[in-house]
């Protein structure tokens, strides 16, 4: 089981919609993982034990983590390269 | 229509705005949202702290968008703002590294708490994504228009998800 964790400012808005396309790839491409949503200020205590991070807001710290830029997933604009960051990281 | 209808209000749709600075535009509609009690005296402020922490400014094929939002609590009443700017305002990029846009259409993301924001908020940024949609809230002339151009949107997109 993959542990992906989606942050963004709030929490709320943009990872829910990151998080959803995440988890419809990623069973669409029966890779079973636990997809969670967090701010991105609580990274630094969920990061641990995630294999990947992707994040709607600017990243500087590292965690230790692969973190990708989800923001396609909102503009629409290189969704397609962004999936496959996504399985590159997690197969 | 009943759910998303709600989240709309003819004063929460601004076409033709002069704003020089997104904080213009944060003014604009967040006093709207305050002056007819669904958000609190301080959203204005959360606005502008959120913005300049996590910028919302996204670059889709054929404009440049904005989502401003607020924590929750702000919120006493979802809404969904739309104002379509005259001439571009600068925001950040989101998730940028200091990347500027220039934004033509701001939707203001009113989130209560609760599900039902959710559901409008996801249904929002499918629709930016479409380049017919952007196109036509551009060429919006009248807040009549522009009501009806969202209500049914959200509305048949939301009838889908029901099925």
């Amino acid at each position: 089981m993959k542990k992906v964790l989606v942050a963004c400012g709030g929490a709320v808005a943009t990872s829910t919609v990151a998080a959803n396309k995440i988890r419809e790839l990623l069973k669409e491409k029966n890779i079973p993982a636990d997809v969670s949503q967090c701010r991105v200020s609580e990274l630094g205590s969920k990061a641990a034990g995630a294999d990947l991070i992707v994040t709607t807001a600017k990243v500087d710290r590292d965690y230790g983590v692969p973190v990708i830029h989800g923001v396609a997933f909102i503009s629409g604009v290189g969704v397609e390269k962004t999936k496959q960051q996504i399985l590159d990281v997690l197969n | 229509m009943g759910l998303m209808s709600n989240l709309l209000d003819k004063e929460l749709i601004v076409l033709q705005s002069n704003a020089q600075h997104y904080s213009d535009v944060f003014k604009e509609l967040g006093q709207t949202m305050i002056d007819k009690g669904y958000a609190n005296a301080n959203y204005i402020e959360g606005l502008l702290e959120r913005e300049a922490n996590f910028p919302t400014g996204i670059q889709v094929e054929t404009a440049g968008i904005a989502l401003p939002h607020t924590d929750a609590s702000f919120v006493k009443k979802s809404k969904i703002g739309l104002l379509v700017l005259e001439n571009p305002v600068q925001f950040g990029m989101m998730g940028g590294d200091g990347e500027k846009v220039q934004v033509n259409i701001v939707f203001l993301l009113g989130c209560s708490e609760g599900n039902q924001h959710l559901l409008a908020l996801q249904k929002v940024i499918e629709l930016i994504q479409d380049a017919d949609f952007v196109e036509k809230i551009l060429s919006l002339e009248s807040k009549n228009e522009a009501y009806e151009l969202l209500s049914s949107n959200l509305t048949i997109q939301l009838e889908e998800e029901v099925k």
